[in-house]
């Protein structure tokens, strides 16, 4: 599989690079990008983890373009270090299509799911290094990603409304290393988004979501949560961005007690200078239901700080800092820093990306 | 009797029921919704369309077009439109693809019959000649897009919109031609009129160059006779650095150049620091139209634009005795 | 925007007192009355009146279920470290990521036969084909260093040789790369240990060495 995988990528790297020689030729309004996010860590005090050496966190190719007047294709496939080794997987495949149905698009294929906001964000777009632990923990470390057929409906209406429906395969949910099991009810989830104006020419978008299944030993989950973004921009540059996801989620495995947890950040940002930008967030956690085997309950809770400055000298790379502290607190016990670390990202485009949701 | 009674109360409601026909037929078809880029265009379009469109643009004219967001009230106006204009080259290339993706409307998709690109109509000036790559900074493949500071060259471009409500509307071809050509002769009479106000200013010979923040007054220079020798920008797109407003600073003091432009959208922390390091004070002007304010038109735009290309030529000769 | 801006850093002030605000102390009635303690973790025996509980160590045949959590959620990885002696023929299970009463879990099941250490994983009553864990010998005491990723389906478990010097990269077993697999995931987020003539003396909780 490793070798069909690196033949696939050599072959499309071959593709992406004839391709541009052929712009002129015929290209059948194909783009392509390629990104690569390369992150690392020093000055780590943990009690249980130690530092990641800088790595290539994901080196990714895409390709997108019109397969005929009706259908787009998309192709994306990406490597990620584990245990040392890059591994390459297939991201995103997709056929979509925005003229069959007014006002909606649809969209089959394999890919992250439409749900929440750090969801539907390549990780290498993401505004700060690592990802809220309500993400990791609730979505895996970069996102949901399946097989999937989804809807999504921009209504015609003075107030912007934006509904998506979706059902994934579902064999798997969030981190894997097997192909999973027949859910007994697949993945499904819906969102629906809405957008008003702020003064100052800002934005704020906000959306509800659902997402739920039933996994093939008949654990229920169900995730709930609210994502907001805002943001004013003074001429190219961003002056104030906001984004933050609050989760809750429920899990009920047959004969045992429903499992309750809840997680949020916030990331406030702000422009410094024409492109620094400095942000700082804050992310809480906890396992509303965790008790002891004798049934007495146990108060938890995560929480994180993450102070980060930005630097992007073009939309094309983007260089980060940050500096995470991570406090613990179970039962009596209080751990005012449980973690704490630098964390630095490089990440760079080449090609052409294409353009963003808000 | 029953004959006459349903002739008595049949007869009146079917008179009425003709009377709502006829009067449906003559009920005006329902306007043209046209959505654009920016509000020049959004202008433009109201010139040629009169009372038989109802146009909206998604920006305001405060933004930097370059830089925007795909935001959702963007789709959801866009997904009404019977017409989508833009001004093409690129220059909405990183939102507007977006927008109409996700409206999901065929007929506004580039290549459909309500899509209307503005920028396919012109004669593009710096049109790159070899290829291109971004260490060149943000170069637009199929040359500048900041022709519609050219009251001539927008008025050809225009056309666009008329062929594109015109595939919409085939039936008000004759129409929307007329007003068409009256906008050409309005819009050519506004460009002679300008010229011979700043002929009639210090803005001639020698006082007649200029150096500009980005690259937006290429087309409008051309028009009226003005020449560019300085960009702060040294690459399209990209702050400059301190060392750059320096070095364009004495290129300027050296070739006695005093007059420097910036659209309200360019940075004003480095125009700031620009006139702190020359010294020169940078004439700062719109270069979009905007509602609820003095240049809500085209024409009073470009006049603006003129104005204060004067009074800050007026200032700088001045400064200079 | 001033409004939003001091939203957010409230909203973080909020979060970073979060701990502090729930730090008020848990009417804990963990107690080690009817069991003890072996290092920090609290066991209680379940029924199992031939088990013993001294001097740190729990000893004879029998379960103990830990009081406290294993984890605080279901789909997640924990590790646990053990030191444990057994009689021939003995034998100490993990029982992992269980409900309370150590029902529902995975199960690591760790037999002596002679000087040889075998482990096979157990489900109800199947049990899985068993996998010796060369280099360690069964007649003294055994420390192991176990894995469970219950975030997994199945659970990925390895194991590690505890005594001398830690190699994360060569396991004595690691069930994603061999036949000897648990046969599914915990249901609960609980633990204990099952013995049969077995001395369980130290069990220590922390995150995974491996991350995945």
């Amino acid at each position: 599989m490793k070798i069909l995988y690196r033949a696939l990528l050599i072959s499309f790297v071959f593709l992406f690079l004839a391709g541009s020689q052929m712009a002129t030729a015929d290209s059948g309004g194909l783009s392509t990008f390629v990104a690569v996010d390369l992150v690392g860590e020093a000055f780590v005090r943990s009690r249980e983890t130690s530092s990641k050496e800088a790595q290539i966190r994901g080196a990714e190719v895409f390709f997108a373009a019109p397969i005929d007047p009706v259908f787009d294709g998309t192709l994306g496939i990406a490597a990620h270090p584990e245990g040392g080794v890059s591994h390459f997987e297939l991201h995103e495949a997709t056929i979509s299509s925005s003229k069959l149905l007014p006002y909606t698009q649809i969209r089959l294929g394999q890919g992250f799911l439409s749900i929440g906001k750090l969801n539907r964000v390549h990780q290498h777009d993401w505004p700060f290094i690592e990802a809220p632990k309500v993400h990791t923990s609730f979505f895996d470390s970069e996102g949901v990603n399946d097989v999937l057929l989804e809807g999504t409906v921009n209504t015609p209406t003075e107030l912007p409304l934006e509904f998506t429906l979706g059902v994934a395969k579902g064999w798997v949910y969030g981190h894997a290393h097997n192909e999973g099991k027949r859910p007994l009810v697949p993945t499904h989830y819906t969102r629906v988004q809405s957008f008003f104006e702020l003064p100052g020419g800002g934005g704020l978008q906000f959306a509800g979501n659902y997402l739920g299944r039933t996994d093939s030993n008949a654990r229920r989950t169900r995730l709930m949560g609210l994502d907001i973004t805002a943001k004013w921009r003074e001429g190219r540059a961003l002056a104030f961005f906001l984004q933050s996801e609050i989760w809750l989620r429920q899990v009920k495995n047959p004969g045992v007690d429903r499992e309750d947890t809840i997680g949020l950040y916030v990331f406030p940002q702000f422009n410094v200078t024409e492109n620094v930008d400095f942000g700082i967030r804050g992310d809480a956690y906890s396992v509303l239901s965790s008790k002891d085997a004798l049934g007495n309950k146990i108060e938890n809770a995560s929480s994180e700080i993450v102070p980060t400055v930005t630097y992007k000298p073009s939309e094309f790379s983007t260089f980060r800092l940050a500096y995470s502290w991570q406090l613990e607190q179970r039962g009596d016990e209080v751990t005012r820093v449980a973690d704490s670390r630098l964390q630095a990202q490089i990440t760079f485009i080449l090609g052409s990306h294409p353009s963003h949701d808000f | 009797m029953k004959i006459r009674f349903i002739i008595q109360i049949m007869l009146p409601v079917i008179l009425i029921l003709i009377s709502e026909a006829s009067a449906s037929t003559q009920l005006s078809p329902p306007k043209i919704l046209v959505v654009t880029s920016t509000p020049d265009i959004a202008w433009a379009i109201r010139e040629i369309g009169g009372d038989r469109v109802e146009v909206q643009s998604l920006l305001t004219g405060r933004e930097d077009p370059h830089f925007v967001d795909a935001r959702p009230d963007y789709v959801a106006k866009v997904s009404k439109a019977d017409v989508v204009c833009s001004v093409g080259l690129e220059l909405e290339v990183g939102w507007l693809p977006k927008v109409l993706a996700k409206a999901a409307r065929r007929d506004i998709q580039p290549g459909g019959k309500g899509y209307c690109e503005f920028g396919s109509k012109v004669e593009t000036l710096e049109k790159p000649t070899s290829p291109v790559n971004r260490s060149q900074g943000d170069v637009h493949p199929a040359g500048n897009p900041h022709f519609w500071l050219s009251p001539s060259v927008f008025a050809k471009a225009t056309r666009e919109a008329v062929d594109a409500l015109e595939r919409v509307r085939p039936e008000l071809k004759g129409a929307f031609d007329a007003r068409y050509s009256e906008f050409l002769r309005m819009m050519l009479g506004l460009e002679t009129r300008l010229q011979a106000k700043l002929s009639q200013s210090a803005l001639t010979g020698a006082n007649a160059r200029y150096a500009e923040y980005h690259r937006e007054f290429v087309y409008f220079s051309k028009s009226f006779g003005l020449t560019g020798v300085a960009v702060l920008e040294e690459k399209p797109g990209l702050s400059p650095s301190a060392a750059r407003l320096a070095m364009v600073s004495t290129q300027l003091k050296a070739e006695k150049v005093s007059l420097v432009l910036a659209a309200t959208s360019a940075p004003q922390k480095l125009i700031r620091k620009f006139e702190e390091l020359s010294g020169l004070k940078v004439a700062v002007v719109p270069v979009s139209v905007q509602s609820n304010s003095d240049f809500e038109s085209y024409p009073k735009l470009l006049e603006r634009i003129v104005d204060v290309l004067i009074e800050a030529s007026k200032q700088n000769q001045k400064r200079a005795q | 925007m001033k409004l939003v801006s001091i939203f957010g850093i409230l909203a973080i002030l909020v979060i970073s007192l979060f701990p502090a605000a729930c730090s008020k102390p848990s009417e804990s009635k963990s107690d080690c009355i009817e069991g003890g303690k072996v290092g920090v973790v609290c066991f209680k025996s379940l029924n199992s009146p031939a088990l013993s509980f001294s001097s740190g160590t729990i000893n004879g045949t029998g379960s103990a279920l830990a009081v406290g959590e294993l984890a605080t959620e279901t789909s997640s990885g924990k590790n646990i470290s053990v030191a444990f002696s057994l009689s021939d023929a003995g034998s100490l299970t993990l029982k992992t990521f269980s409900k309370p009463d150590l029902s529902g879990g995975v199960d690591i099941k760790l037999s002596r036969a002679g000087t040889k250490l075998e482990l096979k994983f157990v489900k109800g009553a199947t049990e899985s084909s068993a996998k010796e864990l060369v280099g360690i010998d069964a007649s003294s005491e055994v420390k192991l260093i176990v894995d469970v990723h219950n975030d997994e389906d199945p659970a990925h478990i390895l194991v590690w040789n505890g005594s001398g010097t830690f190699a994360l990269e060569t396991p004595l077993l690691n069930s994603e790369d061999d036949d000897v697999k648990p046969s599914g995931q915990g249901s609960d987020k609980y633990w204990g240990v099952t013995l049969a003539n077995a001395k369980l003396t130290q069990a220590v909780l922390s995150e995974p060495k491996k991350e995945d």
